[in-house]
């Protein structure tokens, strides 16, 4: 049961937090600019960033083992090979760049900065794109991971 | 309207490109090295603990760092670069492995 609320609860907030960077990116596009949104929003990014860093990573070093070994052993096998891969280096780019993100929103005046709202919209687009193929490799990851036991199970 | 960055987002945006870029270099070395993988292992008790953990910290000494003098530089650009160069060496590396 915990197993699966950690599984499900990282993406939840990955997806929650996407939809932060959407309404971080449209505030700092606004004509009259508010601030201090800019600045709860790009502190809230990075703290959900740390929160899914702490969440997914209790889960793969913990539980992910027993999937890894079935999944390397299907069909399936790049949906560890590949995605998890890729997905677990990529990610640290996204909480690096999130926690950069405060640092611009508090040490600039982003109302009057146009460079300061440029690199947060630059920042908000490479963190939008790379979470998006982090989900996705989650899901096929996922999908593997129930392909791989059914063969296992003998179901397939 | 002011163009120009204060200086510690100039410092900790090229300290986020040196990271990123560091972040691909240390999976290649760890995938590499078995001696560099055990050896993240030991610290933390997982590779990919280790891994982020010196990444974090990499970040905030290199920013702290960069932040002392006034360095201009177009941080947009060199953090689309850096990650587009960082992501697609993941993507080969692993591919290719």
């Amino acid at each position: 049961m915990f197993e699966g609320i950690l599984l499900l609860l990282h993406p939840a907030i990955a997806v929650i937090t996407m939809l932060l960077i959407v309404w971080l990116i449209v505030s700092v596009k606004c004509k009259n600019i508010n601030e201090a949104r800019v600045k709860k929003l790009s502190l809230v990014i990075a703290l959900f960033m740390l929160i899914i860093w702490v969440l997914a990573g209790y889960w793969y070093v913990i539980f992910y083992s027993t999937d890894k070994s079935v999944i390397i052993q299907s069909s399936w096998s790049f949906a560890h090979k590949f995605f998890m891969e890729t997905k677990e280096h990529i990610f640290f780019v996204v909480l690096i760049l999130s926690l950069y993100l405060p640092i611009v929103a508090f040490k600039n005046n982003i109302a009057t900065n146009k460079t300061a709202q440029n690199l947060i919209v630059t920042l908000g687009i490479i963190l939008l794109t790379l979470m998006l193929y982090i989900d996705g490799a989650g899901a096929i990851i996922s999908h593997g991971a129930e392909i791989a036991y059914m063969h296992k199970d003998g179901l397939v | 309207m002011s163009a120009t960055l204060n200086k510690f987002t100039v410092g900790f945006g090229i300290s986020a490109a040196i990271t990123i870029f560091f972040n691909t270099l240390l999976m290649i070395i760890k995938e590499e090295i078995p001696s560099v993988h055990t050896f993240m292992v030991t610290l933390s008790g997982h590779h990919w603990t280790s891994h982020g953990l010196i990444d974090v910290v990499l970040f905030l000494l290199l920013g702290f760092l960069f932040s002392k003098k006034e360095i201009h530089q177009n941080i947009s650009t060199l953090l689309i670069i850096s990650t587009i160069i960082s992501v697609l060496g993941i993507i080969f590396f692993v591919y290719y492995k």
